[in-house]
């Protein structure tokens, strides 16, 4: 019979951490731009840290929308920190609260 | 002549009842987005089907009751009545209050029977919309005037470089009345790499529920008329009657229904299943005695098997798909639990639901409402943190518990995660040690650790709550999903949360199986639980006083189980170098069973051996095979359980 699946678990894979803090809005972006593709040229699980940011506009979160589909279309494991309430807020009056959604609770439970 | 309608009760109970759901489900709808008008009519029609047959039988508590309800839709419908959060709470106790009602006539009960709750609700609700008293949220001439209107706003490429921030006129359409949910069309933006992050992709529609005139809407949206293209529709279904037409009740409207639909008691739904089971095992018994020769003697026979083969297998697919729902079925009911605790808990908590259209059978559907009600409500009182407790830990205020299912692998995958604080691994541990559970010098894996949970009566809550921290609860969760022939495992991280995770078959009457031969009996596994299968060197082996055999596998220490002496088949054990190892997996651990050999792979059809004759333990259920063999289906979660359970076992695995 044909081994089915392993029984020793995976090497767990470094995450790639990219920070956002303070008001991330279109004067910056062009930089976090350059640094979302260059997280995309590493291996395994990306997680954006939103924790410190107190200001998303919507080019923003339309950049990081981008960074999620395109970690989607790799299979790259991508986890997006839930950000402030009032951050949070902002994004869902503007229909882009997705940005935020996370298919699991943690970057450690990602597949 | 006179028609007896108590035969159209029955029809009516499942009717009003689905019916109440959809009250309650659109009322939630409703409350998170007052905007949507198709779920203000949907949660009336509902009310008014229920109103129209209670009244055709007869049943004028029910009728009554349901009319105050209606009235108080009809003018939310019409607009001239704001559905605001108070007016919910107390169309949804109307509906509890219904639903009481239904299960009072279903259980032949009087019923007016808590009449004085009942005029308290009825007062409630008339008040709301009661002559004299201000119904109307303003006017009735500006009422009159309140328009649907949806908004489409698609911005030119130079948007965001204009600096002019998105954000502030969608906070400032809120001064013009109330805003629908905000849709994103996230389809123009382009791969990363061709992204211009000052470039705008995106555009927005969303709907407003309003009293301002077109020239103050359209001011609204000037300073950004060059660079959006901004166009308003007014919604002309809004306020006109558009609801179904309403049918006479002269006929029987509690079982009138869409000519494409037909409904059918689940008793008769699962006798077929039955037959057709009994069916599968007929046929394949003909396919054994074809292939012990009688096909080359006849080969026409031979095709028609075949062809009866393929018939059987897409009759059985299409038996078992009546009985599939869709998850959202048990997913839908925990808005409301979720709505109502949260704040008396001091937790403002979001549900987040995904893969709802995924099927599922409805016996597994029933049989999860338990375990993922306990599952929700442990999360609610003990895995999420007061809205206080977030602030003061940085985290983001609104908590969210997620439910998601999802179809892999020939099974199920249901998964309970919030974003908590996670499970205490220190307190687990110490209350572990002092209940004797594990030795002070035992050395665990958090995820050992956080596995004993699911041990009878633990409970590391020093209050009893309402909700939970009984202790009566995880073990109860994973002996309901060990019934199914499912397992669960769990996911924490202190301070992020906990994941839940459930993988059920998709049925719980076929089982893919492995059929293993010992002695002179045929045993089966399920073939979901299977890892692999190997005959062990005996230098690979050692023996464990106490507790039998391991074997070490890829420098991992597996457990043996002959399944000879366990099934009280053989005196002593055999030297498994002699026989073969199948090894299984339940709840993250294997454990190696001792076969004479495999027979090959199967889909049975699973018989319960409890509802014959009485739960035997380590033994799933049992099925007849082919050659017409009863064969029994080994529980695996069980086994593994059971032999996993020793110290001595954990020990010597870590010395291993």
């Amino acid at each position: 019979m044909t081994k089915k699946s392993s029984s020793t678990p995976a090497p767990q894979r470094p995450v790639t951490d990219l920070s956002l803090d303070g008001d991330v809005t279109i004067s910056v972006l062009a930089e976090l731009r350059g640094r979302f593709l260059a997280a995309l040229e590493g291996q395994g699980p990306i997680r954006v840290r939103t924790r410190e940011v107190t200001y998303l506009d919507a080019a923003a979160l339309q950049l990081i929308w981008a960074l999620r589909r395109e970690c989607e279309m790799r299979a790259r494991p991508i986890w997006v920190e839930t950000p402030r309430t009032a951050v949070l807020k902002d994004a869902q009056r503007l229909g882009m609260q997705d940005v935020f959604f996370n298919p699991r609770t943690s970057p450690e439970s990602m597949p | 002549m006179t028609i007896d309608l108590s035969a159209f009760r029955s029809a009516f109970l499942e009717e009003a009842r689905e019916h109440a759901t959809v009250v309650e489900q659109g009322l939630l709808r409703l409350e998170r987005d007052p905007a949507q008008l198709e779920s203000v009519h949907e949660v009336f029609r509902a009310a008014h089907s229920i109103k129209g047959a209670a009244a055709t039988l007869g049943l004028h508590e029910i009728a009554q009751f349901t009319h105050r309800l209606e009235t108080i839709l009809d003018a939310m419908r019409q607009g001239t009545l704001l559905i605001d959060r108070n007016r919910v709470t107390v169309l949804l106790h109307a509906t509890d209050e219904l639903r009481r009602l239904i299960q009072g006539l279903a259980n032949d009960e009087q019923l007016c029977a808590n009449c004085a709750d009942l005029d308290a609700l009825m007062n409630q609700l008339g008040q709301i919309t009661a002559p004299g008293k201000p119904h109307r949220d303003g006017p009735t001439l500006e009422a009159a005037k309140r328009r649907m209107l949806t908004l489409a706003i698609n911005p030119a490429p130079r948007f965001f470089a204009t600096k002019l921030d998105p954000i502030l006129i969608f906070r400032d359409l809120e001064s013009l009345g109330s805003v629908g949910l905000v849709t994103c069309d996230f389809s123009r933006v382009p791969p990363l790499s061709q992204l211009d992050p000052e470039q705008c992709y995106v555009s927005w529609s969303t709907r407003l529920l309003s009293e301002a005139t077109d020239t103050v809407i359209v001011e609204h949206f000037l300073f950004i008329a060059d660079d959006c293209d901004v166009s308003i529709t007014e919604d002309p279904r809004f306020g006109a009657d558009i609801v179904a037409p309403r049918h006479e009740t002269v006929g029987h409207p509690a079982i009138a229904q869409d000519s494409s639909t037909l409904r059918v008691s689940s008793e008769k739904v699962d006798a077929i299943i039955n037959l057709v089971g009994e069916l599968v095992i007929a046929q394949s018994m003909v396919m054994q005695i074809l292939d012990q020769g009688e096909a080359a003697r006849n080969p026409t026979l031979r095709d028609a098997a075949d062809s009866m083969r393929r018939n059987m297998q897409e009759l059985q697919e299409r038996v078992m798909g009546i009985r599939m729902v869709p998850i959202s079925t048990l997913f839908g009911r925990f808005s409301r639990m979720i709505r109502d605790i949260a704040p008396a808990l001091d937790k403002t908590v979001e549900l987040e639901l995904s893969g709802q259209d995924t099927e599922i059978d409805k016996a597994v559907e029933e049989r999860l409402v338990d375990p993922i009600t306990h599952l929700v409500r442990n999360a609610l009182d003990h895995g999420l943190e007061t809205d206080a407790e977030r602030r003061a830990l940085g985290k983001a205020e609104g908590a969210t518990i997620r439910l998601s299912g999802q179809h892999v692998a020939g099974g199920i995958v249901i998964e309970v995660s919030d974003n908590g604080r996670g499970l205490d691994t220190a307190r687990i541990r110490e209350q572990a040690e002092r209940r004797g559970l594990i030795g002070a010098s035992e050395s665990l894996t958090d995820e050992e650790i956080h596995s004993l949970i699911f041990e009878p009566g633990f409970s590391t809550v020093s209050e009893v709550s309402d909700l939970s921290g009984r202790g009566v609860g995880m073990d109860v969760v994973r002996r309901c999903v060990d019934a199914m022939n499912g397992t669960i495992t769990l996911l924490s991280a202190s301070g992020l949360g906990t994941t839940i995770c459930i993988r059920l078959p998709l049925t719980l009457a076929i089982l893919d199986g492995l059929l293993l031969r010992v002695g002179k009996f045929t045993y089966i596994v399920p073939l979901l639980s299977v890892i692999e299968s190997f005959r062990p060197l005996p230098q690979t082996l050692k023996h464990v006083a106490g507790s039998g055999t391991i074997a070490l596998v890829r420098d991992v220490a597996l457990p043996l189980v002959d399944l000879g002496t366990e099934l009280g088949l053989l005196a002593e054990p055999r030297d498994p170098c002699n026989a073969l190892v199948v090894v299984v997996q339940a709840d993250a651990r294997q454990v190696g069973l001792v076969v004479d050999a495999m027979i090959g792979q199967s889909q049975v059809v699973v018989k319960s051996i409890e509802a014959h004759y009485r739960r035997v333990d380590g033994i799933l259920g049992a099925t007849i095979l082919g050659d017409g063999q009863v064969a029994f289906i080994i529980d695996v979660a069980g086994l593994v359980r059971l032999v996993w359970s020793s110290k001595s076992m954990r020990r010597a695995s870590r010395a291993a």
